[in-house]
């Protein structure tokens, strides 16, 4: 019985050990920081299928991208980062790709990319017209690069400030035609476009008295960048009566 | 002590001797020298190969691999309730809503390198077995290169380049093999093709198609060189960047490489054409009804068509022999004519398909007939939200039918043949597909359980008093026995025959490579480079329309062919890999929204009259729609971390 207690003192000791060796450290910095475009002005973001940081911690022989998402609002923060040095891609996002080199040490770091959207919006109204019951978008682009063309065009709805091409309601949308596709130059544009719209008078799609959210979203097309996502406005809430 | 020391130095020299009962050849693998003591053991080790093709046949289930086993999708028998790469594409999707996940991504992938080992190691192993001579050995090593391009398709399209391993690696060896270039992924298994074509024969005697032939190779070597040089051309629809790109492990074509290909298959196919002696099964049918008959026939009974058949795969019956057979006729039966087991209705067609399919007006443009809902030439592009929310003002402006299947009278032997939509005959059943009625008053009651009488009659929202009369609409968001798009799967069913209430019960061969695929690869090639002739490839896609009791030709379009491409060869797998070479499917399935039609029983005229709604899918319109992310083109290499592969592009 002796003999037993002590086996079972043994084991239970062994059990309760454990090795120096892989006793690491868990995360001990975190990175936050924003998009820019160069006036400073963030850039907004899909939260599905939005542009993301590829974060490649360095010292592996290969190393694996990390997804690093970014908010909606072209603001982003990860907590959780080992402290290193790490390659970050920002590609196949709505701005011209960046890859940086950046040592993240323990504690905050602050970053801010400052990038070039494909398509900026240089001035955006959206505009609640009560009387015709139509939200109305009227705005001024500019392309990131004089061969930057536009794939398509579009003024989306939702419920929450989520809305994007990718986080919609499925409604029709009016206005600018003609203009919606093809492969014309954005440079090419008049100035200012004010004819998108979107019909708020069916109730039992958009409830009198509840809270829209409204964005213009913009598909650039160009070659030798990878995949292009789209741009948007700002944000608009609109309480539809 | 001196006694102790010759112990200890006899201890001491048995331990440094060596025995040669120790030296035993390894037990976990075959001695090469009683594997093949015989030509029919490497008959045996070459069935086990074949059971290795990464065929996407009726056990092959898309969302398998991933965290599985490799190759784990494949002869997957335990299939999730029935599925189909069709469910990711515009041509059907699962009654409950391709598992309404948004982005339409596969997630299951293929890594069966062990299979390649497998492969080769018997490359490796066929030329020292004794007794083999020189002619069979070349057959036999034609037909592994045959398995070795199949397997290798079957990464290339889902990675882009590749590992190339083509000998049995040593340990001793590096085994951190890197990727080759894409390009070199899509020569290299044109070239195992060519190794494949080399010494395979015209033919095995008894065993029909299933068993690679000359022609298997070069139908195999048609399709790859197809899917080369569609990406090589339409690559920068969809453009990516990143490490993979920059080494030219994804993308990197050119257009030359695209001639190349395209030549390449045009080559393979005209060799299947002009000289294997295959033709269409019943090329002309005397009417539309016989065509459909004809063409039905083609899938039920492959063992019949074996003229147009150029590979397929047949099957035990699983309830008899374990891990046999397949459950095509249990999962996707219409309700109305399911079997005992509890699961059925799952494969669903949608109107995006069915409203592809000619008529017979054979005006010489081959263009398609949408089936005419509204009257007064209303509009065929508008569809309802949620039918369940219609209001009796609603229904005006549609047309109305005395038959539900009036509407899709006059449309293409093969809608008749390979979907059953409301009203049809199936199992000398007519199949009752109905969303709901309009009452005499004008009151709708649709997509919810509901009866009204009218005079003696009683008449009921999904057409019949119990779920055994009717096959559509009954049980969305809440379950999927019954069809949510209005139409359910016939092509591949057995009509004649009964199977048992279980699972893996059809026998029915899957066919993998006909006839009709090989004329529509060589008349798209043809159009897509400057190879080939186009008065042939006028004639081939003719033929395939003539088969299905069109009297017309209509002129060699890309538009032409595409089309035809979708309705001939509609949920035999095509549809998903062409979205995919062509770089479509990040256009087509942009929020897509796929489509319903919903029949309605008015009650309001004297005698009851059917008006068939436009709407979207119950589960699509859920989930907002489906889509495919440019990045989808290319799946994640698996175990990156540990096998040192570059990643693709997004992940």
């Amino acid at each position: 019985m002796k003999v037993l207690k002590i086996i079972f003192a043994v084991f239970f000791s062994l059990l309760v050990f454990s090795c120096q060796k892989d006793n690491f450290d868990g995360p001990d910095a975190s990175f936050y920081g924003k998009i820019v475009d160069r006036n400073g002005n963030p850039v907004p973001q899909d939260i599905v299928d939005g542009s993301v940081i590829m974060a490649y911690e360095q010292g592996f022989e290969t190393p694996v991208a990390q997804k690093w998402y970014i908010m909606n609002s072209g603001e982003f923060r990860n907590d959780m980062v080992f402290s290193n040095e790490y390659e970050l891609r920002l590609e196949n996002g709505n701005f011209f790709p960046v890859v940086e080199r950046v040592k993240i040490n323990p504690g905050g770091n602050e970053h801010t990319f400052t990038v070039i959207p494909y398509i900026a919006f240089t001035e955006c109204f959206i505009e609640y017209d009560e009387g015709l019951q139509r939200v109305k978008a009227n705005f001024k682009i500019e392309p990131g690069d004089p061969q930057v063309r536009m794939s398509r065009m579009t003024l989306y709805v939702f419920t929450d400030m989520y809305v994007s091409a990718n986080v919609n309601m499925n409604v029709k949308v009016g206005g600018a035609p003609s203009k919606n596709t093809g492969t014309v130059l954005v440079s090419s544009y008049p100035g200012s476009i004010e004819d998108l719209y979107i019909d708020v008078s069916d109730a039992s799609v958009f409830r009198p008295g509840s809270n829209y959210y409204f964005r213009v979203g913009i598909q650039g097309i160009l070659d030798g960048v990878g995949t292009i996502k789209h741009n948007y406005s700002e944000t608009k809430v609109v309480t539809v009566k | 002590m001196k006694k102790t020391i010759i112990i200890l130095t006899l201890g001491v020299a048995f331990l440094m001797h060596s025995c040669d009962f120790l030296s035993i050849e390894p037990e976990n693998m075959i001695n090469p020298r009683d594997a093949f003591k015989n030509p029919s053991s490497i008959k045996s080790a070459m069935a086990t190969l074949y059971l290795k093709i990464p065929v996407e046949d009726f056990n092959y289930n898309p969302m398998g691999g991933g965290t599985m086993p490799p190759g784990y999708g494949f002869n997957f028998r335990d299939n999730h309730s029935g599925f189909s790469t069709s469910f990711y594409t515009d041509e059907s999707l699962h009654s409950t809503g391709t598992y309404a996940i948004r982005s339409i991504q596969p997630v299951g992938g293929y890594w069966d390198y062990e299979g390649i080992r497998n492969v080769n190691t018997m490359i490796g192993t066929l030329p020292a077995v004794q007794g083999l001579g020189e002619v069979d050995l070349n057959k036999y090593l034609s037909e592994c290169h045959f398995i070795r391009a199949y397997m290798y398709f079957a990464l290339a399209r889902r990675y882009g380049g590749v590992p190339l391993i083509t000998h049995v690696q040593e340990s001793t060896e590096d085994l951190f093999v890197p990727r080759s270039t894409e390009k070199d992924t899509w020569d290299f298994i044109l070239e195992e093709c060519d190794r494949a074509i080399a010494y395979l024969p015209a033919t095995w005697g008894g065993l029909g198609e299933k068993r690679a032939t000359v022609w298997a190779a070069y139908a195999l070597k048609s399709r790859v060189a197809l899917h080369a040089a569609s990406v090589a051309k339409y690559w920068n629809r969809a453009q990516l960047i990143g490490e993979a790109v920059e080494k030219g492990l994804v993308g990197g074509l050119t257009s030359a490489d695209a001639e190349e290909w395209y030549g390449q298959s045009i080559e393979a196919s005209s060799k299947i054409i002009e000289e294997s002696g295959k033709s269409l099964y019943r090329p002309t049918p005397s009417n539309p009804v016989e065509a459909a008959t004809n063409y039905q026939r083609i899938f039920e009974k492959p063992e019949d068509a074996g003229v147009e058949v150029i590979f397929c795969k047949a099957y035990t019956d699983g309830t008899t022999t374990l891990r046999q057979g397949h459950s095509t006729d249990v999962y996707f039966q219409p309700a109305q004519t399911r079997t005992s087991f509890h699961i059925w209705g799952r494969f669903n067609p949608t109107l995006d398909l069915v409203d592809l399919y000619e008529d017979y007006s054979d005006d010489g443009t081959g263009s398609s007939a949408k089936l005419v809902t509204r009257t007064g030439g209303g509009s065929e592009d508008e569809y309802v939200l949620n039918p369940g929310e219609m209001t009796g003002s609603s229904f005006s402006g549609y047309r109305k039918y005395d038959n539900p299947a009036d509407i899709f009278r006059d449309k293409d032997a093969r809608l008749h043949a390979s979907i059953l939509y409301p009203g049809s005959s199936w199992k000398s059943v007519d199949i009752v597909m109905q969303g709901g009625y309009i009452a005499p008053d004008g009151t709708p009651t649709v997509y919810k359980a509901g009866s009204v009488e009218v005079g003696d009659n009683t008449y009921y929202t999904y057409g019949g008093a119990t779920p055994d009369r009717y096959s559509g609409f009954a049980d969305i968001g809440q379950g999927g026995n019954f069809s949510s798009t209005g139409f359910s799967l016939r092509k591949f069913l057995n009509e004649a025959n009964s199977v048992e209430g279980r699972v893996l019960s059809s026998t029915t061969e899957f066919i993998d490579f006909r006839l009709a695929e090989i004329y529509l690869n060589y008349a798209e090639a043809t159009l897509e480079s400057s190879h080939g002739d186009d008065t042939k490839a006028a004639q081939y896609l003719n033929m395939i329309r003539k088969r299905a009791g069109h009297t017309d030709n209509i002129p060699l379009t890309l538009g032409n062919v595409l089309k035809e491409r979708r309705v001939e060869l509609a949920f035999e797998g095509h549809r998903y890999w062409d979205l995919v070479r062509r770089r479509e499917y990040h256009s087509e399935f942009d929020n897509r929204i796929r489509k319903s039609l919903v029949p309605v029983l008015d009650l309001t005229e004297s005698t009851p009259k059917y008006i068939f709604v436009r709407a979207n899918n119950y589960y699509d319109n859920d989930v907002n729609g489906m889509t495919f992310y440019n990045h989808f083109y290319y799946l994640p290499i698996p175990g990156i971390s540990t096998n040192n592969l570059v990643q693709n592009p997004q992940y």
